[in-house]
Parts: structure tokens; C-alpha cells; sequence
């Protein structure tokens, strides 16, 4: 198939606004007569609320309203209570807040509420929470010998016992790996107003799932759905930091009490805290294997830092625990653990890149210990057509081996020379594999071709990495027209048609499918209001090329534009639409090659290439593609080599900042390759699927495993951190 | 957070009487003061700006050496034609510097003046021996860097007093000097260890006839690395020597724990890297290699 549109390198529509400054963001953006909202957060990790009192903060000058724990009744659609009612579960709760004239104020008057806390002993690791005896997070759990534990999830295929009765060598291995946070540099914002006449609420605000706000909006402030408009504002970065609802209710609750609109912009400590980072996580792994590196029997207990509230992260965990690798024999048993730490939110890919880094640097554990090069004991495992892959699904086609292949290909692998390199500097290579399975959810657009012959696309989805970009490629691509003839926009939930969230790398892969049907939708629309007029049956009109013609007849066309306006003056509008949740799970597969080099003095590793492959289906637009596989792998170089929470003995977060919390800076980064395998073979647009997570996903083993190649140090925890690496280099002293 | 006022002094004379009020504190870059003000750290009642004074910022040549104005900013010390011929070190350093964005802003003086023990600029200025350069209500005075810190965000300055600029030796002939810095990532990081070295050698190039070491990072301050040097000076240079003097200056260390780095990993990473900067500053001394 030869493509117009799709497959070109289109600069993101929204880049020039967003490098001259012009893009208003939620800290931009202001109403008349708007005051400003602060909380009270929490200053102990866990403890029961005795009495607030906020006599004091009601009567500071300029304050109009104070909200407690009582003003929500209900909590959150993830069971988190917007301020806490009786028991503070974290250091950074929110307790309380306020509504008054000016920031300052708000914040006087929220630090004026006063809070008996009867401190409780708190349980800050996994491991200590799944002890029995152990401090219970929340009073009412059932599970009177393992209170802590907020969801299991379960995994069981094939007879392990006899199949590791059956394996030549059994590996036993135990990983970890931090909280972190996600990276966004726009902390949460968020603004509501309430209309006295109508009682309806309108809410701006920085997030990635503007109808899921609406819904818990509805819940939480016990509102008619039909009383609620989200406005998605640009997003200053996400990254799974912004699924669920933040400071929305608190802003809207103190917008209705006060009687005038209210901002909250939680400060960067707050960001850092008191919001959903992503949660640590411990993982067992023992692992059956033939002599030639034959994958037979994986067993798994993996535990994963909740924190203080429930999360999904177990049963994503489990499904992904074979990795992308054909195990005919499994048992995994995979746990959300309350502990007093904040709510584990979801970050890219969720809990893949934890359980990768497990299985990953496991796998390589096992590929030195028999002697077979890793890239051939992956190769040997990859899973073919007819496997059963991610908690029973059946793999739809083979690719894993061909992404495994590329990347070490790419990278030069059977070349590698490892070196002892300049001075202490010692080069190494290591390769690492990764999946996501894309779900597109409940996705929807419309599409209108107007009479200019322009076409206009409204979505319902926050434009978080240029699908907007990709929605206009597609758009252009179904009517054979050019990319500027295209216009998209992000509604909101009054004007654009449902979505669910910009998450899990759905939107290009659910959306752009809505979108690609909501044009054909307008296309059939077009060529039933001109069959008349054509004197032909509507299904021998074409619309290709800008074109409206006859199938096989020559000459007897019109354009986009004639169409479109003549069309219109007989049947009104062409407004195409597109809603789908029909299609199947899309399985992404990524391999990614770090070339580190390590000083054996200091322990400084650095990583001098990343290459990265991806199975992508197809990439509509290959410059934002590439740009998701770059920043994503970068996102696994912070997670590998430097970023983590770093807590006090009482509690406290002590690198609530981005000088504090290293991140990766631009000149911390490699060389990235990346090679896109285009097979086109899931249901999305032309054949595209999800590409944000996968490349995350890989990344920290790759460099685990490239560190051991260099200097034969075995890292479990991540970061890797160039203390261990020292220590161990010099016998663990 | 109260505003504070906010002065403008154009001479260092009405700058030093400003800050002879309660409460006032001397502003230059501000990349220290507004985060320690935004912590509560400090809380100034008065901020005496001293970027409008005019004298103190730039780099000359005098007959005493080097003087580099308080005012600096990190950035014009990457560029200037001075700093390049006479101390180039200082030119490294600053490119290691926090980021452009901050280099902008910061001053060298602010630098001293803040007296973090990572404090990256203390280091050449320790090994080129400079000296201080004060003004109060009672006049002038000169401090030796090396007596100039006195603990973390501690130093020499009474109350009242301005740093104005420093003065720097022109290196002796047949002088090399380095510096490294160990941070977690290679820009926007405070080094956990940071070392300078600066030798010189004899005409034969064979022995040590002066040495400087200065550690960052692993002590309240800024500081020298006495015993170190004295291991290498009147010495013939070899490579065991080199060690000797590496390990001689873990002795000078009083690390602490934190987020950084362990005081274990800072006391040996600070005997690498002395040793690695010795060995460079040897290698650039402008005489034979040692072995
Ligand atoms: C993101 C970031 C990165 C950084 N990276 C580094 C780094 O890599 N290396 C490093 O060493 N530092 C770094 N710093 C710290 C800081 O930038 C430097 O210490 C800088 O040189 C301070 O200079 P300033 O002009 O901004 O000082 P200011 O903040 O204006 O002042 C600092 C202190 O010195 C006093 N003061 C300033 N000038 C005078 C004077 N002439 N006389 C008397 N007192 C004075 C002030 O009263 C104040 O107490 C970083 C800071 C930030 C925010």
C-alpha cells in the first residue's frame, strides 16, 4: 500500500506555539473575581485524626471558604479520599483546605488549621508490610495474617512443579526497584467555577482524562454528570502523573462553597510527595531452564508498593510476567501492598518496566551461567504465533524474534567487542527485551468536511505526544488530501464526543482508528448526497485524492470542496463519526541495546549508545514516533541510573525537587538509534499501534545487563548506583 | 514569605553601609539566596543588590596578579581572554558549572560568599593560593582563600563587610593544574566529590617543587589537602608518589553521609580522583611526564 499522508515526518501541529510561549497553560490562565485554594497537607506518615479545628483559618483576612475531610464523603474512583477523613495514611496527605483573595492568604490560612494527630507506627517497605503482625494501613482489611495487601492477581499455566523437577538448573533471583516520579515538569493546576444560576461547574485543568474527571467529579461532589464540564488544558507532561483527579475536587468544592472561581497550583514539593508517584515494587523470581537456555518454569511472588491507597498495579504486573517469551509453565503471584507511603500512581507502561527488569536481567543471569549469548537464549524463548502470551491470550502473529534481532543487529552485536577501553573505563553491551499490550478502550471522533473542502476532526482526547498530528496524517490520508487541509481539535466534555484517557499508548492506536472511521463515515455520507445529483449508485462514488468521482468513468469528477458545499444543500452537514471498542488487544514488543562504559574506580557508568527497536504496526508519523521511543528510553535511563525517592527514618520524602531528584539533562544522554518494524498486521489506523510505553520498558535491564558485561557487577536494585558498583568491585568491602 | 526591600547601591561604600542594618543581606546572582529564601532558610528584611555597583565585576591584569571582580558572573569567566591565558583552570570549572541558564546569573563572588562546601570556584582559587579581597566600614582588608571558610555557609566576612574581588597569583612557570568533579549526572549537579590540583615542577621536569590540593565536598568547607602536598614537594615524581599523596589527602577528608553520596564512598572517591588530578596536573606541567 503507498501512502500520501502516513508514514511522513510531520513537525507537530502544536510545536510553534508551544517553543514561542504562546501556549497557555493552566498556571496562564485566570478568571475574574478568582481566588486561590491551599491545603494542609499531612506532616506524619501515618496517624489518626483527633480533631481538625479551623475556627482560626476561617477568620484570617481574605479567606471565604475551608473544607475538611467531611466535604467528601465519598472517595475517589481509585479509593483515595480527596482530604482525609479519619486517619492520615501518608506524609502529604491533604487534611484540609482553603479558599481566599490571594495565594498568600490561602496558604496563611491552611497552615492556621490546626490538627491533633495521635501518631500511629507506620510500615514503609513491602516486605515489612506483608509480615504478619505487621502495621495495618487501613483498620477494616479482612485478611487478618496479611492485612497490607490491597489486590492480588494470579497467573497459573502448565504443571510447575514437575517442570522444575523436570529443568536442568533452577535460577533464584531477587530485584527492586524504587518510587519514583514520573518526570512532569507542569506541576497539577487546576480551576473551577461554578455558575450561581445554573448550579453547573466548570473545570479547567491539567490532566490526561478529561471524562473520567467529569465522572468522579460527579461522584465525589455529588453533582448530575450532566452539572459538569472538564476543559483539558494543554499538558505540561504526564506521563501516568495525571490519570486520576488531583486537586479538581478540592478547587471545585471551594469554587461552590465560596460562590467565586478558585485556583489550586499545587507547589513543586506537593508534586513530589503528596501526589501519585510510581510505586516501588520487590520481585522473586526462580526460573526452570534447559542446558540450551529453554525457558520451562517460571514461579513469581512480585510485591508492589501501593502505598497508601489501592492501585492497579498487580494484575498488570502478572499479565506481563513471562515477558515477551514463550513459558509453558507458570505461577505468579503478584500483590498491591498498602504501605505509608503515597498512592502509587501509574507511570508509563505501568509495572512493565519493574517486571522487566526483573525477568530481563534474570534471563541474562541465566545466559552467562550456561555459557549461550544472550541475544540466542532470547531468540530461542521469543514467542511465535499460537503462543500464549499476557495472562492467556493468544500471540496473533510472530515478531519478537525479528524485534530482538534488529535491535542487536542494529546495534552491532555480534561485533561487540567488549574493552577495558582508557584508564579505569571498561565498555560493555547488553541486550534487554520488553512488551505492552495496547488496549484501545472506548475511543470516538467526529469529522466534518466543510465546504472548502477543508476537514475539520474533533477528539475528545488530551493531545499529550502529538496524536493530533497523526489524527490530521490519517485524515488527510482517507480523503487523499494535503496534512494543512486538516484541522483537529481537542474538545471538551461538552463539545467533543467521549474518550477515555490518554493513557497505555491507546489514543493514536483507539482514537486515530475513530478517527480513520469517522472518515469514511463522512466519505459514504458524501457519495449518498451526490448519487442523485451523479445519476449513479452511492457505492460507485469515489472520494480519493481530493476528488469526488465516478468509479471508471473519467472526467465526471468534482472537488473536495465542490462536493462537500453541493452535498450539504442536500442533506446538511457531513459529519462522519467514529466510536469503537471492538478492537483486540495489540501486543508491542520492544528490544533495546546500551553500550555503557564504566569507570571501575569511581563506578560512574555512562551510556554511550541506545538501540532501540519496536514493533510499531505502523508509524503515521515516524518523527513523533521516533520522539516517543527517544524520551521514553530516556525516562529508562533516569529509572536505571538515578532516579529514585529518597525518605528520612521518620517518613519524610528528602529530594522533593528536581535539583534533589536527579533526572537525567540533555547532556546526560546517548546516542539513540532506533529502528521501527512497520508489519501493519493489528486493527488500528493502517495498521498503527501503541508506541508510548514499550520503549520504557526495556531500558534499565539493557543497561543492568550491559553494566555486568563491562565489569562483571551484578546490580538487583535500581538505580544502579555507582557506590554498589565500587563496593562491589572491591569484594564488597 | 514578606517582601523584603530592596536596595540598590551604586558604590561599595553605600552598599556596605546598607548592610549595616539589621536584617540586610548582600544580593548578587541570587541563584543561592532565592532558593535558601524559598525554603525559609533565610530571611532577609532588606536585600542590598550589589549588581549595580559599578568596579567590581571583570577581569584585570595587575601587577599583583590576577584580579577578578566579585561580581563575575560564572559565565564571563568561560570567555574572557585574561582567564584564558593566565587561568585557564578556572575556565574548565566553569564550564562544569551548574547550566547556562544559571551561569548567567551566578557570581563568582557568590559563590565564595555562600561557602558551600561545594562550592565549585573555591577549588582553583585554593590551589592558585588567592587572596580575598574585603570591604567594610573600617576599610580594605585581604583574606587568604585558604583562611576565607569557616564552616558550611560560614566565613570570614564580618558583619557588614563585601567581598569585592580576588586576587590571583599568576601561576609560577612550569605550573599544571586540573580539576574533576564527581556529580550523579554530568550538569545541574553539586559535585559530591570535587578536587583541583596544581603542581609545579623542576626545570628538569623530575621533581615537585610545589604542590596545592584542594578537596570540595567531603568537609565543612572547601579546604586544602596539607599532608598531600607535603608527600610530593622537593620529591621526585613517580607514580607511587602520586598514590602516596592521593591517600595522604583522604586525611584531610570529614565527609558526611547524604543524599549524594556515603562518607565512605566520598573518602575514596576522594583519593581517586586527587590521584587522577595530580597525575593530569603533572601531565599538563609544561616539562617531561613523569612515569
Ligand atoms: C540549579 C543550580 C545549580 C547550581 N550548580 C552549581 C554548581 O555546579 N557549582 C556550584 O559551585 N554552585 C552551584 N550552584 C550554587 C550557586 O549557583 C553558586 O553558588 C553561585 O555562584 C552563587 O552566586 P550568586 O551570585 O548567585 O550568589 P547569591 O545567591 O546572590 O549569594 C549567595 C550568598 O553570598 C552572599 N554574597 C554574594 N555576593 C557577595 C559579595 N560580593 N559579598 C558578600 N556577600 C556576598 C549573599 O549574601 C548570599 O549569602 C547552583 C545553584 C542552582 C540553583
Amino acid at each position: 500500500m503507498r501512502f500520501t499522508a502516513v508514514g511522513k515526518r510531520v513537525p507537530r501541529l502544536d510545536g510553534p506555539e508551544k517553543v514561542a510561549g504562546r501556549t497557555q497553560f493552566g498556571a496562564d490562565i485566570a478568571l475574574p473575581g478568582m481566588l486561590w485554594g491551599a491545603t494542609l497537607r499531612s506532616t506524619h506518615a501515618h496517624a489518626r485524626i483527633v480533631r481538625v479545628r479551623t475556627d482560626k483559618a476561617t477568620k484570617m483576612p481574605g479567606v471565604l471558604a475551608v473544607i475538611t475531610g467531611q466535604a467528601f464523603p465519598t472517595s475517589d474512583g481509585e479509593g483515595v479520599p480527596v482530604l482525609a477523613r479519619d486517619k492520615v495514611r501518608f506524609q502529604g496527605e491533604a487534611v484540609a483546605a482553603v479558599a481566599a483573595e490571594t495565594e498568600e492568604q490561602a496558604r496563611a490560612a491552611a497552615s492556621a488549621i490546626e490538627v491533633d494527630y495521635a501518631p500511629l507506627p507506620y510500615v514503609a517497605d513491602v516486605r515489612e508490610a506483608m509480615k504478619r503482625g505487621a502495621t495495618r494501613v487501613h483498620d477494616e482489611s479482612e485478611d487478618p495474617k496479611h492485612p497490607n495487601i490491597a489486590g492480588v492477581a494470579e497467573v497459573k499455566r502448565g504443571d510447575v512443579e514437575a517442570a522444575f523437577a523436570a529443568a536442568d538448573l533452577v535460577f533464584e533471583d531477587t530485584f527492586e526497584t524504587p518510587w519514583v516520579h514520573q518526570g512532569f515538569l507542569e506541576p497539577h493546576v487546576s480551576l473551577a467555577a461554578m455558575d450561581p444560576a445554573s448550579g453547573r461547574l466548570t473545570v479547567w485543568t491539567s490532566t490526561q482524562a478529561q471524562f473520567n474527571q467529569r465522572a468522579d467529579l460527579a461522584n465525589l461532589l455529588h453533582l448530575p454528570m450532566s452539572h459538569i464540564r472538564v476543559i483539558g488544558l494543554p499538558v505540561g507532561g504526564a506521563f501516568g502523573g495525571k490519570n486520576a483527579v488531583c486537586v479538581e475536587p478540592i478547587a471545585a468544592e471551594l469554587a461552590r462553597r465560596a460562590g467565586r472561581p478558585v485556583k489550586v497550583v499545587v507547589s513543586r514539593r506537593d508534586d513530589f510527595f503528596a501526589t501519585r508517584p510510581c510505586g516501588a515494587s520487590v520481585m522473586e523470581l526462580k526460573t526452570g531452564v534447559k542446558k540450551d537456555g529453554t525457558l520451562v518454569a517460571l514461579q513469581a511472588r512480585l510485591l508492589f508498593d501501593t502505598g497508601g491507597y489501592p492501585g492497579a498495579q498487580h494484575g498488570v504486573g502478572a499479565s506481563l510476567a513471562q515477558g515477551p517469551y514463550r513459558v509453558l509453565n507458570m505461577d505468579v503471584k503478584s500483590y498491591s501492598v498498602y504501605t505509608n507511603r503515597p498512592p502509587a500512581g501509574a507511570r508509563r507502561a505501568l509495572t512493565s518496566p519493574h517486571v522487566h527488569f526483573a525477568l530481563e536481567s534474570q534471563l541474562d543471569i541465566i545466559a552467562h551461567a550456561l555459557g549461550i549469548d544472550p541475544l540466542q537464549i532470547r531468540l530461542r524463548n521469543a514467542l511465535r504465533k499460537g503462543d500464549t502470551a499476557l495472562g492467556g491470550m493468544e500471540m496473533p502473529y510472530t515478531v519478537a524474534g525479528k524485534v530482538i534481532r534488529t535491535a542487536a543487529e542494529k546495534a552491532g552485536w555480534q561485533r561487540r567487542r567488549r574493552s577495558s577501553g582508557r584508564g579505569a573505563k571498561a565498555r560493555g553491551f547488553g541486550l534487554a527485551a520488553g512488551h505492552w499490550s495496547v488496549w484501545a478502550g472506548a475511543s470516538s471522533a467526529w469529522v466534518q468536511v466543510n465546504e472548502d473542502g477543508t476537514i475539520s476532526v474533533v477528539t475528545g482526547a488530551i493531545n499529550l505526544t502529538g496524536t493530533n498530528t497523526s489524527f490530521a496524517q490519517i485524515a488527510a490520508e482517507s480523503f487523499g488530501i494535503l496534512v494543512e487541509r486538516v484541522t483537529v481539535h481537542q474538545g471538551d466534555t461538552d463539545t467533543s464526543p467521549r474518550n477515555d484517557g490518554s493513557w497505555g499508548s491507546r489514543v493514536l492506536f483507539g482514537v486515530g482508528e475513530a478517527v480513520r472511521r469517522a472518515c469514511e463515515d463522512a466519505k459514504r455520507q458524501l457519495a449518498e448526497g451526490l448519487s442523485e445529483e451523479m445519476g449513479v449508485p452511492a457505492d460507485r462514488i469515489l472520494v480519493s485524492e481530493g476528488q469526488v468521482s465516478v468509479r471508471g468513468k473519467a472526467g465526471r469528477s468534482l472537488t473536495l470542496a465542490e462536493a462537500a458545499s453541493r452535498a450539504a444543500d442536500y442533506r446538511g452537514a457531513i459529519i462522519g463519526r467514529g466510536a469503537l471498542s471492538d478492537l483486540p488487544f495489540a501486543v508491542a514488543v520492544a528490544a533495546q541495546v546500551a553500550e555503557v562504559e564504566v569507570d571501575r574506580e569511581t563506578g560512574q557508568v555512562e551510556v554511550k549508545r541506545l538501540t532501540c527497536s519496536q514493533d510499531v504496526g505502523r508509524a503515521i508519523n515516524p518523527m513523533s514516533v521516533e520522539g516517543q521511543v527517544e524520551g521514553a528510553a530516556s525516562q529508562g535511563i533516569g529509572y536505571g541510573l538515578c532516579e529514585e525517592y529518597i525518605y528520612g527514618t521518620d517518613g519524610t520524602l528528602l529530594n522533593d525537587n528536581f535539583m534533589d531528584f536527579r533526572m537525567p539533562t540533555s547532556v546526560d544522554h546517548p546516542q539513540y538509534q532506533v529502528a521501527l518494524i512497520e508489519e501493519g498486521l493489528d486493527g488500528g489506523p493502517f495498521g498503527a499501534k501503541g508506541v508510548g510505553e514499550p520503549p520504557l520498558v526495556p531500558t534499565a535491564a539493557a543497561i543492568a545487563n550491559a553494566v555486568y558485561d563491562a565489569v562483571g557487577v551484578r546490580v538487583k536494585q535500581l538505580p544502579i548506583k555507582p557506590e554498589s558498583i565500587v563496593r562491589a568491585l572491591s569484594g564488597g568491602r | 514569605m514578606a517582601e523584603p526591600q530592596m536596595l540598590q547601591p551604586s558604590t561599595v561604600r553605600e552598599a556596605v553601609r546598607a548592610l549595616a542594618a539589621r536584617g540586610a543581606v548582600a544580593m548578587a546572582g541570587a541563584t543561592d539566596l532565592i532558593p535558601a529564601m524559598r525554603k525559609g532558610e533565610i530571611r532577609p528584611r532588606i536585600l542590598v543588590n550589589l549588581k549595580g555597583i559599578a568596579g567590581i565585576r571583570g577581569v584585570k591584569r595587575t601587577r599583583r596578579g590576577i584580579w577578578i571582580g566579585a561580581l563575575t558572573r560564572v559565565a564571563d569567566l568561560l570567555d574572557d581572554p585574561v582567564i584564558a591565558q593566565n587561568l585557564p583552570l578556572l575556565a574548565e570549572v566553569a564550564a562544569e558549572f551548574a547550566s547556562p541558564q544559571i551561569r548567567n546569573l551566578a557570581t563568582i563572588g557568590g559563590n565564595l560568599c555562600n561557602a558551600a562546601p561545594s562550592a565549585d570556584l573555591a577549588l582553583p582559587l585554593l590551589v592558585f593560593d588567592a587572596t580575598a579581597e574585603v570591604r567594610g566600614r573600617s576599610g580594605k582588608r585581604e583574606i587568604a582563600t585558604s583562611d576565607f571558610f569557616r564552616g558550611v555557609n560560614r566565613t570570614a566576612l564580618r558583619r557588614g563587610e563585601i567581598l569585592t574581588g580576588l586576587l590571583v597569583p599568576r601561576p609560577r612557570v612550569r605550573t599544571g593544574a586540573a580539576h574533576l568533579k564527581l556529580g550523579v549526572r554530568k550538569a545541574m549537579d553539586l559535585a559530591f566529590v570535587g578536587i583541583a590540583a596544581a603542581v609545579q615542577v623542576s626545570s628538569d621536569g623530575k621533581k615537585c617543587r610545589r604542590a596545592r590540593v584542594a578537596l570540595g565536598s567531603v568537609a565543612p568547607t572547601p579546604r586544602r589537602a596539607a599532608k598531600a602536598e607535603a608527600v610530593l614537594e622537593g620529591q621526585v615524581v613517580t607514580s607511587q608518589l602520586i598514590d602516596e599523596a592521593a591517600e595522604a589527602a583522604v586525611s584531610a577528608a570529614r565527609p558526611v553521609s547524604d543524599l549524594r553520596a556515603s562518607a565512605d564512598y566520598r573518602r575514596e572517591m576522594t583519593r581517586v580522583l586527587t590521584g587522577r588530578a595530580l597525575r593530569e596536573a603533572f601531565r599538563r606541567a609544561p616539562q617531561e611526564r613523569p612515569r
